[in-house]
Protein backbone atom coordinates (compact mmCIF):
# COMPACT_ATOMS: atom_id res chain seq x y z
CA UNK A 1 0.00 0.00 0.00
CA UNK A 2 2.78 2.38 0.94
CA UNK A 3 4.61 1.66 -2.28
CA UNK A 4 1.43 2.31 -4.19
CA UNK A 5 1.16 5.68 -2.49
CA UNK A 6 4.71 6.52 -3.64
CA UNK A 7 4.20 6.02 -7.34
CA UNK A 8 2.33 8.33 -9.63
CA UNK A 9 2.75 11.44 -11.68
CA UNK A 10 4.77 13.15 -8.96
CA UNK A 11 7.04 10.61 -7.39
CA UNK A 12 7.49 10.89 -3.68
CA UNK A 13 10.11 8.93 -1.79
CA UNK A 14 9.14 6.16 0.58
CA UNK A 15 10.34 7.99 3.66
CA UNK A 16 8.49 11.11 2.61
CA UNK A 17 5.31 9.12 2.23
CA UNK A 18 5.66 7.57 5.67
CA UNK A 19 6.37 10.95 7.19
CA UNK A 20 3.43 12.48 5.34
CA UNK A 21 1.09 9.74 6.54
CA UNK A 22 2.02 10.13 10.20
CA UNK A 23 2.27 13.90 9.87
CA UNK A 24 -1.15 14.71 11.39
CA UNK A 25 -0.20 12.76 14.52
CA UNK A 26 2.72 15.00 15.32
CA UNK A 27 2.66 18.11 13.12
CA UNK A 28 5.23 19.99 15.25
CA UNK A 29 7.90 17.33 15.35
CA UNK A 30 8.08 16.31 11.69
CA UNK A 31 9.65 18.34 8.96
CA UNK A 32 7.68 17.52 5.85
CA UNK A 33 7.09 19.01 2.49
CA UNK A 34 3.51 20.33 2.54
CA UNK A 35 3.26 19.55 -1.13
CA UNK A 36 3.91 15.87 -0.32
CA UNK A 37 1.44 15.90 2.58
CA UNK A 38 -1.17 17.34 0.31
CA UNK A 39 -0.62 14.78 -2.44
CA UNK A 40 -0.51 11.88 0.00
CA UNK A 41 -3.54 12.78 2.06
CA UNK A 42 -5.76 14.27 -0.60
CA UNK A 43 -4.83 12.40 -3.76
CA UNK A 44 -2.93 9.20 -3.24
CA UNK A 45 -4.04 7.81 0.10
CA UNK A 46 -7.82 8.01 -0.51
CA UNK A 47 -7.27 6.32 -3.83
CA UNK A 48 -5.19 3.52 -2.38
CA UNK A 49 -7.46 2.95 0.60
CA UNK A 50 -10.51 2.95 -1.66
CA UNK A 51 -8.82 0.44 -3.98
CA UNK A 52 -8.20 -1.88 -1.06
CA UNK A 53 -11.73 -1.51 0.33
CA UNK A 54 -13.56 -1.69 -2.97
CA UNK A 55 -11.48 -4.70 -4.06
CA UNK A 56 -12.34 -6.41 -0.80
CA UNK A 57 -16.05 -5.68 -1.25
CA UNK A 58 -16.04 -7.01 -4.81
CA UNK A 59 -14.11 -10.13 -3.77
CA UNK A 60 -16.53 -11.05 -0.99
CA UNK A 61 -19.63 -10.19 -3.05
CA UNK A 62 -18.43 -12.29 -6.00
CA UNK A 63 -17.52 -15.18 -3.74
CA UNK A 64 -20.92 -15.47 -2.05
CA UNK A 65 -22.83 -14.94 -5.31
CA UNK A 66 -20.89 -17.67 -7.09
CA UNK A 67 -21.78 -20.16 -4.38
CA UNK A 68 -25.44 -19.27 -3.81
CA UNK A 69 -26.13 -19.09 -7.54
CA UNK A 70 -23.86 -22.11 -8.06
CA UNK A 71 -22.58 -20.43 -11.19
CA UNK A 72 -18.92 -19.79 -12.02
CA UNK A 73 -19.92 -16.83 -14.19
CA UNK A 74 -21.73 -15.08 -11.38
CA UNK A 75 -20.30 -11.81 -10.22
CA UNK A 76 -21.81 -8.72 -8.64
CA UNK A 77 -22.65 -7.66 -12.18
CA UNK A 78 -24.65 -10.78 -12.95
CA UNK A 79 -27.31 -9.45 -10.62
CA UNK A 80 -27.52 -6.21 -12.55
CA UNK A 81 -25.83 -3.97 -10.02
CA UNK A 82 -23.42 -2.40 -12.48
CA UNK A 83 -25.84 -1.56 -15.26
CA UNK A 84 -28.44 -0.22 -12.86
CA UNK A 85 -25.86 1.95 -11.09
CA UNK A 86 -24.69 3.21 -14.48
CA UNK A 87 -28.29 4.02 -15.33
CA UNK A 88 -28.66 5.88 -12.04
CA UNK A 89 -25.55 7.89 -12.77
CA UNK A 90 -26.68 8.61 -16.33
CA UNK A 91 -30.06 9.68 -15.04
CA UNK A 92 -28.43 12.12 -12.67
CA UNK A 93 -26.00 13.41 -15.27
CA UNK A 94 -28.38 13.76 -18.21
CA UNK A 95 -31.89 14.21 -16.85
CA UNK A 96 -30.78 16.09 -13.76
CA UNK A 97 -29.05 18.63 -15.93
CA UNK A 98 -31.80 18.58 -18.55
CA UNK A 99 -34.67 19.26 -16.21
CA UNK A 100 -33.08 21.78 -13.94
CA UNK A 101 -30.92 23.44 -16.54
CA UNK A 102 -28.29 25.75 -15.18
CA UNK A 103 -29.22 25.04 -11.60
CA UNK A 104 -28.93 21.32 -12.22
CA UNK A 105 -25.45 21.73 -13.61
CA UNK A 106 -24.41 23.63 -10.56
CA UNK A 107 -25.98 21.08 -8.33
CA UNK A 108 -24.18 18.23 -10.04
CA UNK A 109 -20.79 19.85 -10.13
CA UNK A 110 -21.08 21.31 -6.68
CA UNK A 111 -22.69 18.20 -5.29
CA UNK A 112 -21.37 15.01 -6.84
CA UNK A 113 -23.38 13.08 -4.30
CA UNK A 114 -26.41 13.58 -6.47
CA UNK A 115 -24.90 11.10 -8.94
CA UNK A 116 -23.79 8.83 -6.12
CA UNK A 117 -27.24 8.76 -4.54
CA UNK A 118 -28.95 8.18 -7.86
CA UNK A 119 -26.56 5.34 -8.79
CA UNK A 120 -26.99 3.71 -5.40
CA UNK A 121 -30.78 4.07 -5.45
CA UNK A 122 -31.04 2.51 -8.91
CA UNK A 123 -28.85 -0.45 -8.01
CA UNK A 124 -31.02 -1.06 -4.95
CA UNK A 125 -34.17 -0.90 -7.08
CA UNK A 126 -32.62 -3.46 -9.42
CA UNK A 127 -31.52 -5.79 -6.61
CA UNK A 128 -34.93 -5.60 -5.00
CA UNK A 129 -36.60 -6.43 -8.30
CA UNK A 130 -34.36 -9.46 -8.73
CA UNK A 131 -34.95 -10.59 -5.16
CA UNK A 132 -38.72 -10.29 -5.51
CA UNK A 133 -38.71 -12.10 -8.87
CA UNK A 134 -36.55 -14.95 -7.68
CA UNK A 135 -38.43 -15.20 -4.38
CA UNK A 136 -41.68 -15.77 -6.25
CA UNK A 137 -40.12 -18.51 -8.31
CA UNK A 138 -38.59 -20.30 -5.33
CA UNK A 139 -35.20 -18.56 -5.57
CA UNK A 140 -33.57 -21.23 -7.72
CA UNK A 141 -30.11 -20.32 -9.05
CA UNK A 142 -31.29 -20.43 -12.67
CA UNK A 143 -34.20 -18.01 -12.20
CA UNK A 144 -32.07 -15.60 -10.22
CA UNK A 145 -29.34 -15.48 -12.86
CA UNK A 146 -31.92 -15.03 -15.62
CA UNK A 147 -33.71 -12.30 -13.68
CA UNK A 148 -30.33 -10.60 -13.19
CA UNK A 149 -29.52 -10.77 -16.88
CA UNK A 150 -32.98 -9.44 -17.79
CA UNK A 151 -32.45 -6.50 -15.44
CA UNK A 152 -28.99 -5.85 -16.88
CA UNK A 153 -30.48 -5.57 -20.35
CA UNK A 154 -33.34 -3.33 -19.26
CA UNK A 155 -31.02 -0.92 -17.48
CA UNK A 156 -28.48 -0.93 -20.32
CA UNK A 157 -31.28 -0.10 -22.74
CA UNK A 158 -32.49 2.69 -20.49
CA UNK A 159 -28.97 4.09 -20.27
CA UNK A 160 -28.64 3.98 -24.05
CA UNK A 161 -31.97 5.73 -24.37
CA UNK A 162 -30.78 8.51 -22.07
CA UNK A 163 -27.50 8.78 -23.95
CA UNK A 164 -29.41 9.08 -27.20
CA UNK A 165 -31.09 12.22 -25.88
CA UNK A 166 -28.06 13.60 -24.04
CA UNK A 167 -25.59 16.20 -25.27
CA UNK A 168 -22.08 15.19 -26.27
CA UNK A 169 -20.63 16.39 -22.96
CA UNK A 170 -23.23 14.54 -20.97
CA UNK A 171 -22.70 11.32 -22.90
CA UNK A 172 -18.96 11.68 -22.39
CA UNK A 173 -19.53 12.14 -18.66
CA UNK A 174 -21.70 8.99 -18.53
CA UNK A 175 -19.14 6.95 -20.45
CA UNK A 176 -16.35 8.23 -18.25
CA UNK A 177 -18.37 7.26 -15.18
CA UNK A 178 -18.71 3.68 -16.44
CA UNK A 179 -14.93 3.37 -16.80
CA UNK A 180 -14.54 3.56 -13.06
CA UNK A 181 -12.16 5.99 -11.46
CA UNK A 182 -10.76 5.50 -7.99
CA UNK A 183 -9.52 9.08 -8.03
CA UNK A 184 -13.05 10.25 -7.29
CA UNK A 185 -13.00 8.71 -3.83
CA UNK A 186 -13.02 11.06 -0.87
CA UNK A 187 -12.60 10.22 2.79
CA UNK A 188 -16.34 10.29 3.42
CA UNK A 189 -16.87 7.71 0.66
CA UNK A 190 -14.14 5.60 2.16
CA UNK A 191 -15.74 5.65 5.60
CA UNK A 192 -19.08 4.53 4.15
CA UNK A 193 -17.49 1.74 2.10
CA UNK A 194 -15.46 0.65 5.10
CA UNK A 195 -18.64 0.57 7.17
CA UNK A 196 -20.37 -1.65 4.57
CA UNK A 197 -17.42 -4.02 4.51
CA UNK A 198 -17.05 -4.03 8.28
CA UNK A 199 -20.68 -4.96 8.87
CA UNK A 200 -21.27 -7.39 6.01
CA UNK A 201 -17.99 -9.30 5.63
CA UNK A 202 -18.22 -10.81 9.16
CA UNK A 203 -21.80 -11.88 8.42
CA UNK A 204 -20.67 -13.72 5.29
CA UNK A 205 -17.90 -15.36 7.30
CA UNK A 206 -20.42 -16.36 9.96
CA UNK A 207 -22.50 -18.03 7.24
CA UNK A 208 -19.51 -19.87 5.76
CA UNK A 209 -20.62 -23.32 6.96
CA UNK A 210 -24.02 -22.74 5.33
CA UNK A 211 -22.29 -21.78 2.08
CA UNK A 212 -20.30 -25.00 2.30
CA UNK A 213 -23.53 -26.95 2.70
CA UNK A 214 -25.00 -25.27 -0.38
CA UNK A 215 -22.08 -26.71 -2.39
CA UNK A 216 -23.76 -30.09 -1.91
CA UNK A 217 -26.97 -28.89 -3.59
CA UNK A 218 -30.15 -27.26 -2.34
CA UNK A 219 -31.86 -30.38 -1.04
CA UNK A 220 -28.84 -31.64 0.83
CA UNK A 221 -28.25 -28.18 2.30
CA UNK A 222 -31.87 -28.17 3.44
CA UNK A 223 -31.43 -31.59 5.02
CA UNK A 224 -28.37 -30.18 6.82
CA UNK A 225 -30.50 -27.47 8.36
CA UNK A 226 -29.90 -24.58 5.95
CA UNK A 227 -32.82 -22.43 4.83
CA UNK A 228 -31.53 -22.19 1.29
CA UNK A 229 -34.10 -19.73 0.01
CA UNK A 230 -33.44 -17.28 2.82
CA UNK A 231 -29.69 -17.72 2.47
CA UNK A 232 -29.90 -16.96 -1.23
CA UNK A 233 -31.99 -13.81 -0.75
CA UNK A 234 -29.84 -12.54 2.13
CA UNK A 235 -26.67 -13.20 0.13
CA UNK A 236 -28.09 -11.34 -2.87
CA UNK A 237 -28.88 -8.39 -0.63
CA UNK A 238 -25.44 -8.42 0.97
CA UNK A 239 -23.63 -8.75 -2.35
CA UNK A 240 -25.69 -5.90 -3.82
CA UNK A 241 -24.86 -3.62 -0.92
CA UNK A 242 -21.19 -4.59 -0.96
CA UNK A 243 -20.98 -3.78 -4.66
CA UNK A 244 -23.33 -0.82 -4.93
CA UNK A 245 -21.63 1.12 -2.15
CA UNK A 246 -18.17 1.38 -3.72
CA UNK A 247 -19.31 1.62 -7.34
CA UNK A 248 -21.68 4.46 -6.59
CA UNK A 249 -18.62 6.44 -5.52
CA UNK A 250 -16.05 5.31 -8.05
CA UNK A 251 -18.05 4.05 -11.04
CA UNK A 252 -18.18 0.52 -12.38
CA UNK A 253 -15.05 -1.53 -11.99
CA UNK A 254 -15.38 -4.90 -13.64
CA UNK A 255 -13.72 -8.29 -13.36
CA UNK A 256 -12.51 -8.10 -9.75
CA UNK A 257 -15.74 -9.59 -8.41
CA UNK A 258 -15.54 -12.38 -10.97
CA UNK A 259 -11.83 -13.10 -10.84
CA UNK A 260 -10.87 -12.68 -7.20
CA UNK A 261 -13.02 -15.58 -5.92
CA UNK A 262 -11.82 -17.84 -8.73
CA UNK A 263 -8.18 -17.08 -8.09
CA UNK A 264 -8.73 -17.63 -4.37
CA UNK A 265 -10.58 -20.90 -5.05
CA UNK A 266 -7.80 -22.15 -7.30
CA UNK A 267 -5.21 -21.46 -4.66
CA UNK A 268 -6.90 -22.46 -1.42
CA UNK A 269 -9.91 -24.61 -2.31
CA UNK A 270 -13.65 -24.40 -1.80
CA UNK A 271 -14.02 -24.32 1.99
CA UNK A 272 -15.71 -20.98 2.60
CA UNK A 273 -14.18 -20.54 6.03
CA UNK A 274 -10.97 -19.84 4.16
CA UNK A 275 -12.34 -18.88 0.78
CA UNK A 276 -14.23 -15.77 1.93
CA UNK A 277 -11.25 -14.11 3.67
CA UNK A 278 -8.93 -15.01 0.84
CA UNK A 279 -11.35 -13.69 -1.81
CA UNK A 280 -11.44 -10.48 0.19
CA UNK A 281 -7.64 -10.24 0.21
CA UNK A 282 -7.29 -11.26 -3.44
CA UNK A 283 -9.83 -8.61 -4.45
CA UNK A 284 -7.92 -5.95 -2.53
CA UNK A 285 -4.57 -6.93 -3.96
CA UNK A 286 -5.87 -7.16 -7.53
CA UNK A 287 -7.57 -3.79 -7.48
CA UNK A 288 -4.67 -2.06 -5.76
CA UNK A 289 -2.21 -3.56 -8.23
CA UNK A 290 -4.43 -2.61 -11.17
CA UNK A 291 -4.78 0.94 -9.94
CA UNK A 292 -1.05 1.28 -9.31
CA UNK A 293 -0.36 0.11 -12.83
CA UNK A 294 -3.06 2.43 -14.17
CA UNK A 295 -1.23 5.36 -12.62
CA UNK A 296 2.27 4.56 -13.85
CA UNK A 297 1.87 2.82 -17.18
CA UNK A 298 1.35 5.92 -19.32
CA UNK A 299 2.36 8.50 -16.69
CA UNK A 300 1.56 11.39 -16.39
CA UNK A 301 -1.77 10.19 -17.76
CA UNK A 302 -3.88 8.09 -15.37
CA UNK A 303 -5.83 5.32 -17.07
CA UNK A 304 -9.28 4.43 -15.74
CA UNK A 305 -8.75 1.45 -13.46
CA UNK A 306 -11.65 -0.47 -14.99
CA UNK A 307 -9.65 -0.85 -18.20
CA UNK A 308 -6.54 -2.07 -16.44
CA UNK A 309 -8.36 -4.66 -14.29
CA UNK A 310 -9.40 -6.46 -17.44
CA UNK A 311 -6.00 -6.20 -19.13
CA UNK A 312 -4.22 -7.40 -16.04
CA UNK A 313 -6.75 -9.74 -14.49
CA UNK A 314 -7.72 -11.76 -17.52
CA UNK A 315 -4.20 -13.00 -18.46
CA UNK A 316 -3.58 -13.87 -14.80
CA UNK A 317 -6.85 -15.73 -14.70
CA UNK A 318 -6.19 -17.59 -17.94
CA UNK A 319 -2.72 -18.50 -16.74
CA UNK A 320 -4.13 -20.02 -13.56
CA UNK A 321 -6.92 -21.73 -15.46
CA UNK A 322 -4.54 -23.35 -17.92
CA UNK A 323 -1.79 -24.35 -15.53
CA UNK A 324 -4.01 -25.94 -12.87
CA UNK A 325 -4.42 -29.62 -13.48
CA UNK A 326 -7.23 -30.36 -11.09
CA UNK A 327 -10.78 -29.36 -11.85
CA UNK A 328 -11.62 -26.64 -9.42
CA UNK A 329 -15.23 -25.94 -10.32
CA UNK B 1 -36.73 -42.38 17.31
CA UNK B 2 -40.10 -43.51 16.09
CA UNK B 3 -41.41 -42.14 12.81
CA UNK B 4 -45.09 -42.12 12.00
CA UNK B 5 -46.32 -41.21 8.56
CA UNK B 6 -50.03 -40.48 8.94
CA UNK B 7 -52.32 -40.15 5.93
CA UNK B 8 -49.76 -38.24 3.85
CA UNK B 9 -50.84 -37.06 0.38
CA UNK B 10 -48.72 -34.96 -1.93
CA UNK B 11 -49.21 -33.64 -5.46
CA UNK B 12 -46.90 -31.89 -7.87
CA UNK B 13 -49.42 -29.40 -9.27
CA UNK B 14 -52.13 -31.68 -10.67
CA UNK B 15 -50.05 -34.85 -10.56
CA UNK B 16 -50.81 -36.90 -7.48
CA UNK B 17 -47.58 -38.45 -6.18
CA UNK B 18 -48.65 -39.75 -2.77
CA UNK B 19 -52.13 -40.82 -1.76
CA UNK B 20 -52.98 -41.32 1.90
CA UNK B 21 -49.74 -43.02 2.91
CA UNK B 22 -49.61 -44.35 6.47
CA UNK B 23 -46.95 -46.47 8.15
CA UNK B 24 -44.73 -46.54 11.22
CA UNK B 25 -41.01 -47.14 11.68
CA UNK B 26 -39.70 -48.03 15.12
CA UNK B 27 -36.24 -47.13 16.42
CA UNK B 28 -33.63 -49.62 15.23
CA UNK B 29 -35.83 -50.79 12.38
CA UNK B 30 -34.84 -50.81 8.71
CA UNK B 31 -37.74 -50.29 6.30
CA UNK B 32 -37.37 -50.62 2.54
CA UNK B 33 -39.59 -48.78 0.11
CA UNK B 34 -40.16 -50.79 -3.04
CA UNK B 35 -42.07 -49.78 -6.12
CA UNK B 36 -41.74 -49.08 -9.82
CA UNK B 37 -40.34 -45.82 -11.19
CA UNK B 38 -42.56 -42.88 -10.37
CA UNK B 39 -44.39 -44.70 -7.59
CA UNK B 40 -43.61 -41.93 -5.07
CA UNK B 41 -40.66 -43.36 -3.12
CA UNK B 42 -38.46 -40.29 -3.43
CA UNK B 43 -41.39 -37.94 -2.81
CA UNK B 44 -42.20 -39.84 0.37
CA UNK B 45 -38.61 -39.56 1.63
CA UNK B 46 -38.57 -35.83 0.86
CA UNK B 47 -41.82 -35.38 2.78
CA UNK B 48 -40.31 -37.16 5.78
CA UNK B 49 -37.29 -34.83 5.88
CA UNK B 50 -39.49 -31.77 5.28
CA UNK B 51 -37.96 -30.81 1.93
CA UNK B 52 -41.48 -31.21 0.53
CA UNK B 53 -44.46 -30.29 2.66
CA UNK B 54 -47.40 -32.70 2.33
CA UNK B 55 -50.75 -31.16 1.42
CA UNK B 56 -52.65 -33.55 3.65
CA UNK B 57 -51.47 -35.64 6.59
CA UNK B 58 -48.55 -35.35 8.96
CA UNK B 59 -45.20 -36.93 9.64
CA UNK B 60 -44.27 -37.20 13.30
CA UNK B 61 -41.00 -38.07 15.00
CA UNK B 62 -41.54 -39.40 18.52
CA UNK B 63 -45.07 -38.08 18.35
CA UNK B 64 -44.02 -34.53 17.42
CA UNK B 65 -45.06 -33.09 14.05
CA UNK B 66 -41.93 -32.39 11.97
CA UNK B 67 -43.38 -29.04 10.88
CA UNK B 68 -42.90 -27.87 14.47
CA UNK B 69 -39.14 -28.45 14.32
CA UNK B 70 -36.94 -25.69 12.95
CA UNK B 71 -34.86 -26.73 9.94
CA UNK B 72 -31.71 -26.66 12.03
CA UNK B 73 -33.22 -28.82 14.80
CA UNK B 74 -34.63 -31.32 12.33
CA UNK B 75 -31.18 -31.61 10.73
CA UNK B 76 -29.80 -32.80 14.08
CA UNK B 77 -32.21 -35.75 13.97
CA UNK B 78 -32.79 -36.61 10.31
CA UNK B 79 -30.06 -37.54 7.83
CA UNK B 80 -30.82 -37.72 4.12
CA UNK B 81 -28.95 -39.30 1.22
CA UNK B 82 -30.50 -38.13 -2.06
CA UNK B 83 -30.83 -40.32 -5.12
CA UNK B 84 -28.42 -38.25 -7.18
CA UNK B 85 -25.97 -35.74 -5.88
CA UNK B 86 -24.44 -34.17 -8.90
CA UNK B 87 -22.72 -31.01 -7.79
CA UNK B 88 -19.17 -31.99 -7.05
CA UNK B 89 -17.13 -29.08 -5.81
CA UNK B 90 -13.49 -29.89 -5.20
CA UNK B 91 -13.75 -30.37 -1.47
CA UNK B 92 -11.79 -33.30 -0.08
CA UNK B 93 -13.67 -36.40 1.07
CA UNK B 94 -12.86 -35.33 4.62
CA UNK B 95 -14.37 -31.88 4.10
CA UNK B 96 -17.40 -33.44 2.40
CA UNK B 97 -18.07 -35.77 5.32
CA UNK B 98 -17.50 -32.84 7.67
CA UNK B 99 -20.49 -31.11 6.04
CA UNK B 100 -22.57 -33.68 7.89
CA UNK B 101 -21.49 -32.08 11.17
CA UNK B 102 -22.95 -28.74 10.05
CA UNK B 103 -26.16 -29.05 12.14
CA UNK B 104 -24.11 -29.72 15.27
CA UNK B 105 -21.34 -27.16 14.92
CA UNK B 106 -20.80 -23.42 14.78
CA UNK B 107 -18.45 -21.85 12.25
CA UNK B 108 -15.50 -24.11 12.96
CA UNK B 109 -15.62 -27.83 13.76
CA UNK B 110 -14.64 -28.92 17.27
CA UNK B 111 -12.30 -31.81 18.06
CA UNK B 112 -15.34 -34.00 18.65
CA UNK B 113 -16.64 -33.22 15.16
CA UNK B 114 -13.28 -34.14 13.64
CA UNK B 115 -13.22 -37.36 15.68
CA UNK B 116 -16.68 -38.37 14.47
CA UNK B 117 -15.73 -37.65 10.87
CA UNK B 118 -12.55 -39.72 11.18
CA UNK B 119 -14.50 -42.61 12.69
CA UNK B 120 -17.16 -42.50 9.99
CA UNK B 121 -14.56 -42.43 7.23
CA UNK B 122 -12.96 -45.52 8.75
CA UNK B 123 -16.29 -47.31 9.08
CA UNK B 124 -16.88 -46.88 5.37
CA UNK B 125 -13.31 -47.80 4.47
CA UNK B 126 -12.59 -44.42 2.89
CA UNK B 127 -9.34 -43.76 4.80
CA UNK B 128 -7.16 -43.90 1.71
CA UNK B 129 -9.40 -41.44 -0.08
CA UNK B 130 -9.83 -39.01 2.82
CA UNK B 131 -7.75 -36.27 1.22
CA UNK B 132 -8.72 -36.89 -2.37
CA UNK B 133 -10.99 -34.35 -4.02
CA UNK B 134 -14.56 -35.60 -4.37
CA UNK B 135 -14.68 -34.60 -8.04
CA UNK B 136 -11.93 -37.13 -8.72
CA UNK B 137 -13.76 -40.09 -7.18
CA UNK B 138 -15.40 -42.97 -9.02
CA UNK B 139 -19.19 -43.25 -8.86
CA UNK B 140 -19.09 -45.86 -6.11
CA UNK B 141 -16.50 -44.07 -3.98
CA UNK B 142 -18.53 -40.91 -4.32
CA UNK B 143 -21.69 -42.71 -3.19
CA UNK B 144 -19.88 -43.93 -0.09
CA UNK B 145 -18.66 -40.40 0.68
CA UNK B 146 -22.26 -39.17 0.48
CA UNK B 147 -23.46 -41.93 2.80
CA UNK B 148 -20.55 -41.14 5.15
CA UNK B 149 -21.73 -37.54 5.31
CA UNK B 150 -25.22 -38.61 6.35
CA UNK B 151 -23.77 -40.96 8.99
CA UNK B 152 -21.46 -38.25 10.35
CA UNK B 153 -24.60 -36.28 11.03
CA UNK B 154 -25.32 -38.98 13.66
CA UNK B 155 -29.01 -38.91 12.88
CA UNK B 156 -31.73 -40.73 14.76
CA UNK B 157 -33.66 -41.10 11.53
CA UNK B 158 -31.82 -42.01 8.34
CA UNK B 159 -33.44 -41.63 4.91
CA UNK B 160 -31.63 -43.26 2.01
CA UNK B 161 -32.71 -42.86 -1.59
CA UNK B 162 -31.24 -45.78 -3.52
CA UNK B 163 -28.13 -45.98 -1.34
CA UNK B 164 -26.61 -48.80 -3.37
CA UNK B 165 -26.66 -46.86 -6.65
CA UNK B 166 -23.24 -47.08 -8.37
CA UNK B 167 -21.91 -49.53 -5.79
CA UNK B 168 -20.50 -52.89 -6.84
CA UNK B 169 -21.80 -56.08 -5.22
CA UNK B 170 -19.18 -56.15 -2.46
CA UNK B 171 -19.75 -52.54 -1.50
CA UNK B 172 -23.53 -52.86 -1.69
CA UNK B 173 -23.39 -55.58 0.94
CA UNK B 174 -20.75 -53.78 3.00
CA UNK B 175 -22.71 -50.54 3.13
CA UNK B 176 -26.05 -52.17 3.88
CA UNK B 177 -24.51 -54.35 6.60
CA UNK B 178 -23.01 -51.27 8.20
CA UNK B 179 -26.29 -49.38 8.06
CA UNK B 180 -28.17 -52.36 9.47
CA UNK B 181 -25.70 -52.71 12.37
CA UNK B 182 -25.72 -49.00 13.13
CA UNK B 183 -29.51 -49.04 13.12
CA UNK B 184 -29.51 -51.74 15.79
CA UNK B 185 -26.70 -50.24 17.83
CA UNK B 186 -27.76 -46.61 17.83
CA UNK B 187 -31.50 -47.25 17.56
CA UNK B 188 -31.72 -45.37 14.26
CA UNK B 189 -34.94 -45.64 12.28
CA UNK B 190 -33.86 -46.26 8.68
CA UNK B 191 -36.06 -45.84 5.61
CA UNK B 192 -34.52 -46.67 2.27
CA UNK B 193 -35.92 -46.55 -1.21
CA UNK B 194 -34.46 -49.22 -3.45
CA UNK B 195 -34.98 -51.10 -6.69
CA UNK B 196 -33.12 -54.18 -5.51
CA UNK B 197 -35.81 -56.46 -4.15
CA UNK B 198 -33.35 -59.09 -2.94
CA UNK B 199 -31.19 -56.66 -1.00
CA UNK B 200 -34.36 -55.14 0.45
CA UNK B 201 -35.58 -58.56 1.57
CA UNK B 202 -32.24 -59.44 3.10
CA UNK B 203 -31.41 -56.23 4.94
CA UNK B 204 -34.71 -54.83 6.13
CA UNK B 205 -37.20 -55.68 8.83
CA UNK B 206 -40.21 -54.29 7.07
CA UNK B 207 -41.14 -53.69 3.48
CA UNK B 208 -43.45 -51.00 2.15
CA UNK B 209 -44.53 -51.44 -1.46
CA UNK B 210 -45.79 -48.33 -3.22
CA UNK B 211 -47.64 -48.21 -6.51
CA UNK B 212 -48.90 -44.96 -8.04
CA UNK B 213 -48.53 -43.20 -4.70
CA UNK B 214 -50.54 -45.76 -2.73
CA UNK B 215 -49.31 -48.35 -0.29
CA UNK B 216 -50.10 -51.80 -1.67
CA UNK B 217 -48.20 -53.73 0.97
CA UNK B 218 -46.80 -52.85 4.38
CA UNK B 219 -45.49 -55.51 6.70
CA UNK B 220 -42.66 -57.78 7.76
CA UNK B 221 -40.48 -59.07 4.97
CA UNK B 222 -41.59 -62.69 5.55
CA UNK B 223 -45.18 -61.75 4.84
CA UNK B 224 -44.76 -60.36 1.36
CA UNK B 225 -46.48 -62.39 -1.37
CA UNK B 226 -45.02 -62.82 -4.86
CA UNK B 227 -48.39 -61.87 -6.31
CA UNK B 228 -48.10 -58.35 -4.85
CA UNK B 229 -44.69 -57.85 -6.44
CA UNK B 230 -45.88 -59.31 -9.74
CA UNK B 231 -48.82 -56.96 -9.87
CA UNK B 232 -46.81 -53.91 -8.81
CA UNK B 233 -43.84 -54.38 -11.10
CA UNK B 234 -45.84 -55.98 -13.94
CA UNK B 235 -43.39 -58.85 -14.33
CA UNK B 236 -43.72 -62.55 -13.65
CA UNK B 237 -41.41 -63.59 -10.84
CA UNK B 238 -40.18 -66.79 -9.30
CA UNK B 239 -39.27 -67.12 -5.64
CA UNK B 240 -36.59 -69.63 -4.74
CA UNK B 241 -34.83 -70.49 -1.48
CA UNK B 242 -31.05 -70.27 -1.26
CA UNK B 243 -28.90 -72.70 0.78
CA UNK B 244 -29.44 -70.65 3.94
CA UNK B 245 -33.19 -70.62 3.52
CA UNK B 246 -33.35 -66.98 2.42
CA UNK B 247 -35.87 -66.13 -0.28
CA UNK B 248 -34.53 -64.92 -3.61
CA UNK B 249 -36.74 -63.22 -6.18
CA UNK B 250 -35.95 -63.96 -9.81
CA UNK B 251 -37.82 -62.27 -12.65
CA UNK B 252 -39.09 -64.63 -15.36
CA UNK B 253 -38.16 -63.66 -18.90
Amino acid sequence: MVVSVCVGTASISLSEVVRAIVFPLAPEKLRVDYFAVNIVWNLRLPRVVMAVLAGACFGVAGCILQVVLRNPLASPYTVGVASSAAFGAALAIILGAGITGWWGQVMIYKNPYFIVASAFAMSMVCSLAIMVLSFYKGASPGTTVLAGIAMTYIFSALTSLLQYFGTTEQVAAVVFWTFGNLGKAGWFDIVLTFFALLTLAPVTYFLSSSYNAVLAGDEVAASLGVNVRALRIVSLAMASLLTATPISFVGTIGFIGLLAPHIARMTIGSDHRFLIPSSLLTGSILLLAADTIARIIVSPLILPVGIVTAFMGVPLFLYLLLTRREKYW
Amino acid sequence: MKIEVLGVSFSYDSLKALDNVTFTVNPGEVVSLLGPNGSGKTTLLKCICNILKPKVGVVTIDGKNIQVYSRADLAKIVGYVPQIEDSKFPLTVFEWVLLGRKPHMGIAPTEKDIEIVEKTIKELGLEKLAFRKVNELSGGEWRKAVIARALAQQPKVLLLDEPTNHLDLKHQIEVLKLIRNLAYKRKIAVIMATHDINLALRFSDKIVVLNKGKIVFCGFREEIKPAILEKTFEVKIEVVKDSKGEFIVIPKM
